[in-house]
């Protein structure tokens, strides 16, 4: 048994040396430093580290499982992540299709480096330009009165029903272009001649798209979809402090926020890290039904 | 081959839809430049939108004149370009390998990633860790911890996977080992997603600043973004003074933000036209081979 | 592969492990180099240099030593150069945990870390006796030390910008808040009183009617007030400011923790701001607006009134406006004041100060590090830091330092570049502001701002029976005091939108109810533990 391996292991040694620096690096770096998780039972303080903080069992899990408010919260960030996830993933799939169909070279360039650009602004920057343009003297409000669609301005921002939209649409515009690169990519790898096959045989664009393009490309169109379902529970920290006010808070604080303003600015590690295990636990069984469920629909899966 | 009427209706209502899109998109980004193009003082007036009311290229000049920037370009080129070929060839090895399922402890790898792509030691621990590996307040913790990334690593394996088993079984008869299949033949017929995940991690190398944060003392290793980092935080300095003192400050104007913003992102923003040639490449290599 | 990593785990933990221990404890410190004297300060005894590590815990401070004119003098006086690290909490809560400190230390008073100093931190007390007696004595400010001795008699931090009631006796102590209106608009109308709830509505409603205009060509808002969302006091003026004005006690009559929001007066006023609402008389977006529409609106004159909650971060939108549009100025008046008869009490700089600094276990140098502080700390080092030498960089006028002419038009006309070359006033980190404002009376603000100072210079009163109310709480109550913070914002803004007093009324009974569920109880018990602490250090 134990030859067999050896004789096994020594056969691929080149496949083996391939992968092992990158086991050593993620033993190190991610392994190791997972002793930390350790004070989600304590009440951590740097100052007397992992050993010498008092063990307290499970109050930091009862502290977040026994606020009313975490539900809410929770509810808040399964609700934007969803429609992030609905709105947001197909916009990207359908934008990198009709990018790649541009048939003038340099325009094609243009649209999608543009595309691209608002990935790099800070939500700090952009979302004092996103308040003020939906404030009741702004663009938005401004150009609706204009068109005589409204009668006075909407109050987009202190509406807590119009959070999650918000949320979601400016998540959308400032990331559906970076989006669609790792799909021009997979979009790039299918071979050309299956395109000029169909022509000949007659198939219109949208089927040509429809049977070449997307099949093509369903193997990353499946692998981003599940990543993205065990990434439900991270809505975005930053986004989130710049869009919260005090009127839409019911609807805005999301486990990220929560964690910042009970936890991390309170110097309270042990109750972010609790939250922490908890989300992680919650996505990690998220990301395997994805992966399962995937598996038996496309029979492929992506591990 | 020409192009039948379905196919010109589409492309006409495409590139309407692009150019609706592209004015979608590119506004924020013109008030932005408009606004670095302003004088600080008067922009505080708002109202600036499309173009500069009160122009003026002092706000460039003041961020170009500070030396201390020019090292931080430097610093964060090398971070860049380091950090990225040393991150594609681990990571992209690593997928190779793991590409084959015949691998010998394949699973456990997979699990062990899975675990490691949700549950976060925090960052005391990878502090210490780090830290005690003589990487603090040194080039190389911009490089060593983000060498292998497990999502690169299963994005390049699912690309890996599908090319054809055709081309390295006939590559292999001809006496190519592992090594040689990988870069000769592997990596040319990769290049859309390596020039991808090249991108994706270029663009994290040249973005992040809290690593330095965290770990650097050394001001001659501060990244460009750290320094717009600053800048922005100064912004709030006065607030933070809660105690009422008035405390007489240089004023850093919003249209200073903005274009200390330009001048630090722009070189990053602009490299993806650079890159979009692999992804042609790639295809044709693609087609010829097949 | 199991083994490999049973193994670094334990190496791991060996590496956490030696984070902590060993540290100087005040026994071990080394005797004094040089023959230490009561009445004179040690620095100029002490010829020996050093360079020590100064971690300022603010991202933004920016400055380097020995760049400029003022870090050169307090070298060439205390033979001590530093170099300043920066950081933010992230750096701070990294540092703590590998157990590895620069040599000195300076965060906000209400860090965490503040309240276990005496884990990281060498006293004060112990090392002044030891090195440098004069800083007990002379250098620092006596009741600034009593109020930073802990329960267990020894001193960890030493605050900047304390200020002491004699320092408020003293005189030269503004606060920071103003009800402002544009003076051409508030002479057209006559210079309305707007103290009492009749009279505030009607001016409102008069400068609603005058119909004047901005510098855009709008309509000019009645009344608008600090952004809700950013800026030092949250929710606008209605955390405090309004309570200010009109005067709401921080205490009950026995001196015990007071519920300002609940208070009869506070909640009248509340409604006459909602009824203003309900009439159109405010900002539309007053809860939602960012800190830059709050200046376009400043800098375009758009606002009547402008109620702020901080007027120090108006300094270049009062300017701006001022500058352009002589006459139309905003001014202080006397603004809301209390039905009831209290007076107006505004908060000035407190004994607490804003920052502290400490003088970690692991100093390389305790003695320099001791005589540096002390140095800093007196008035001599203070007048050092902010004038530089007489004769060099000011001359004495009056008995007091007055910069020279080319270094005052130096900041005036570039003050980012006098603040590199020259420094002045900016190693501000022990700074005793008292003395500063002292030296400098109106003159160190900009004319913009210097009628509404004057104007608080009345209303001005010592408040530091609350000084640190929520440094010292436990995990549950800081995190229970977050919650309602966050539900007094959430609850604020529900009542300024209200549409009848009846919603008012319901919004504030699902507050009490909110904070009582989440152990309101036990957090006004310790903040009444801290006041009764305050007061024993005030007596």
């Amino acid at each position: 048994m134990k030859s067999k391996f050896k004789h096994k292991f020594l056969s691929q040694w080149e496949l083996q040396a391939m992968v092992w620096p990158s086991i050593i690096l993620m033993i190190i770096f991610c392994f190791v430093p997972m002793f930390g998780l350790i004070i989600a039972f304590q009440d951590y303080s740097p100052l007397s580290g992992f050993t010498g903080s008092e063990f307290v069992g499970l109050d930091n899990f009862k502290a977040f499982l026994g606020d009313k408010d975490f539900y809410n919260v929770l509810t808040n960030t399964l609700a934007i992540s969803l429609m992030k996830l609905l709105i947001g993933f197909p916009l990207e799939i359908v934008l990198a299709i009709l990018i790649n169909q541009i048939r003038l070279g340099i325009f094609k360039k243009f649209t999608q480096t543009i595309s691209y650009l608002p990935h790099f602004l800070s939500w700090v920057i952009l979302g004092g330009m996103i308040i003020s343009w939906l404030g009741s003297t702004g663009l938005v409000n401004s150009f609706l009165l204009s068109m005589h669609l409204i009668s006075e301005p909407l109050s987009f921002l202190s509406n807590p029903d119009a959070y999650w939209w918000i949320a979601t649409l400016s998540d959308i515009w400032k990331e559906v272009g970076w989006g669609t690169i790792l799909y021009l990519a997979a979009i790039a790898g299918i071979d050309p001649s299956l395109y000029e096959a169909a022509k000949v045989d007659g198939a219109k664009i949208l089927k040509r798209i429809w049977y070449i393009t997307l099949p093509g490309i369903k193997n990353i169109i499946v692998l981003m979809f599940v990543l993205r379902v065990g990434s439900v529970l991270g809505a975005n920290l930053e986004q989130t402090l710049v869009l919260q006010n005090s009127s839409n808070m019911l609807r805005s604080e999301v486990i990220d926020s929560y964690v910042y303003h009970l936890g991390l600015t309170q110097g309270d590690f042990s109750f972010a890290t609790a939250v922490g295990i908890f989300s992680s636990v919650v996505s990690v069984t998220l990301l395997m039904i994805a992966n399962v469920l995937t598996k038996k629909l496309s029979d492929s899966s992506i591990f | 081959m020409g192009l039948d009427k379905g196919e010109k209706i589409f492309n006409v209502f495409n590139a309407l839809f692009m150019l609706f899109f592209i004015s979608i998109i590119v506004f924020p980004l013109i008030n932005i430049i408009a606004l670095s193009f302003n004088d600080g003082y008067d922009a505080m007036k708002g109202g600036i939108y499309l173009f500069p009311r009160k122009f003026t290229l002092v706000n460039y000049e003041t961020i170009l004149k500070d030396s201390t920037i020019y090292r931080a370009f430097g610093v964060t080129a090398a971070k860049t370009v380091i950090g990225v070929i040393g991150h594609l060839v681990i990571t992209g090895a690593a997928a190779y390998a793991m590409s084959k399922p015949y691998l010998l402890g394949r699973k456990i790898f997979i699990r062990m990633g899975v675990i490691t792509m949700f549950f976060y030691g925090g960052m005391i621990p990878t502090f210490l860790v780090v830290k005690s590996l003589g990487l603090a307040n040194s080039f190389w913790v911009y490089i060593i911890p983000v060498l292998f990334s497990f999502y690169d690593m299963i994005i390049l394996m699912n690309f890996f996977r599908s090319l054809p088993e055709s081309i390295e079984e006939s590559a292999k008869i001809d006496g190519a080992n592992v090594f040689q299949v990988f870069f000769k033949i592997i990596i040319p017929l990769s290049f859309p997603v390596l020039a991808t995940i090249a991108l994706f991690h270029g663009v994290y190398q040249w973005n992040d600043f809290f690593v330095a944060k965290l770990y650097v003392t050394d001001k001659t290793l501060y990244p460009i973004q750290y320094y717009l980092y600053q800048l922005l935080t100064s912004a709030g300095a006065a607030n933070t003074a809660k105690a009422g003192v008035y405390i007489s400050k240089a004023f850093t104007t919003q249209s200073l933000q903005q274009a200390t913003m330009i001048v630090t992102t722009l070189p990053i923003m602009l490299i993806y036209p650079f890159l979009q040639k692999y992804f042609i490449s790639g295809m044709l290599v693609g087609g010829v081979k097949e | 592969m199991k083994k490999s990593i049973i193994l670094l785990t334990l190496v791991a933990f060996v590496v956490a492990l030696s984070g902590c221990g060993g540290k100087n404890t005040s026994a071990e410190l080394p005797d004094s180099t040089i023959e230490v004297d009561k009445d004179t300060p040690s620095w100029k005894n002490d010829k020996a240099t050093a360079e020590l590590d100064w971690y300022i815990n603010f991202d933004w401070f920016a400055q380097t030593w020995g760049n400029d004119v003022s870090s050169q003098y307090i070298t060439e006086d205390t033979g001590v150069s530093i170099t300043y690290l920066g950081g933010s909490d992230d750096k701070l809560n990294t540092m703590m945990a590998s157990g590895e400190l620069p040599d000195i230390i300076t965060v906000d008073g209400s860090n965490p870390f503040v309240k276990d100093a005496d884990k990281f931190a060498l006293p004060l007390d112990v090392l002044a006796e030891k090195y440098d007696p004069y800083f007990l004595e002379k250098s620092a400010k006596p009741e600034t030390l009593k109020f930073f001795t802990r329960d267990d008699g020894h001193i960890y931090g030493y605050p900047n910008f304390s200020n002491t009631k004699s320092d408020y006796e003293k005189g030269g102590i503004y606060a920071n808040q103003g009800f402002l209106v544009r003076k051409d608009i508030y002479e057209q109308l006559g210079k309305p009183d707007m103290t009492t709830p009749e009279g505030f509505i009607s001016a409102l409603e008069a400068a609603q009617k005058l119909d004047a205009k901005d510098e855009l060509g709008k309509a000019v808002i009645p009344i608008g007030v600090s952004p809700f969302n950013e800026g030092s006091e949250p929710n606008g003026v209605f955390n405090r400011t309004l309570a200010d004005f009109i005067g709401v006690p921080m205490l009950t009559e026995d001196g015990k923790y007071y519920d300002r929001y609940t208070d009869a007066d506070f909640q009248k006023w509340l409604k006459v701001f909602v009824d203003a609402r309900q009439k159109g008389l405010t900002d539309r977006d007053m809860i939602t607006m960012t800190k830059d529409d709050k200046d376009a609106r400043v800098t375009n004159g758009s606002y009547f009134v402008y109620f702020a909650s901080d007027l120090n971060s108006e300094t270049d939108t009062l300017t701006l406006w001022a500058n352009e549009n002589p006459g139309k100025e905003y001014i202080a008046v006397n603004g809301p004041s209390s039905t009831t008869g209290n007076k107006t009490a505004l908060p000035g700089t407190s004994i607490e100060g804003w920052t502290q600094t400490f003088i970690t276990k692991d100093c390389k140098n305790p003695q320099k590090a001791m005589e540096f502080l002390s140095y800093m700390v007196s008035e001599y080092g203070n007048t050092v830091m902010n004038y530089g030498r007489e004769g060099e960089t000011y001359t004495m006028v009056d008995g007091k330092p007055v910069l020279n002419a080319d270094l005052l038009e130096f900041k005036q006309t570039d003050p980012a570049g006098f603040e590199k070359e020259i420094g002045l006033t900016t190693h501000l980190w022990v700074q005793d502001s008292a003395l500063l404002s002292r030296q400098m009376g109106l003159d160190q603000f900009p004319k913009a701002l210097q009628q509404a100072k004057q104007w608080t210079l009345d209303y001005v009163m010592p408040q530091f029976e609350l000084a640190s109310l929520d440094v010292y709480l436990s995990k549950e109550s800081s995190r229970n005091a977050e919650k309602i913070n966050q539900n007094w914002s959430q609850t604020i803004a529900k009542i300024l939108d209200a549409k009848s007093d009846r919603e008012v009324d319901q919004a504030m009974n699902e507050f009490i109810k909110y904070r009582q569920d989440n152990g309101y109880d036990k957090l006004v018990e310790e903040r009444n533990k801290q006041i009764e602490a305050n007061e024993k250090k005030l007596d």
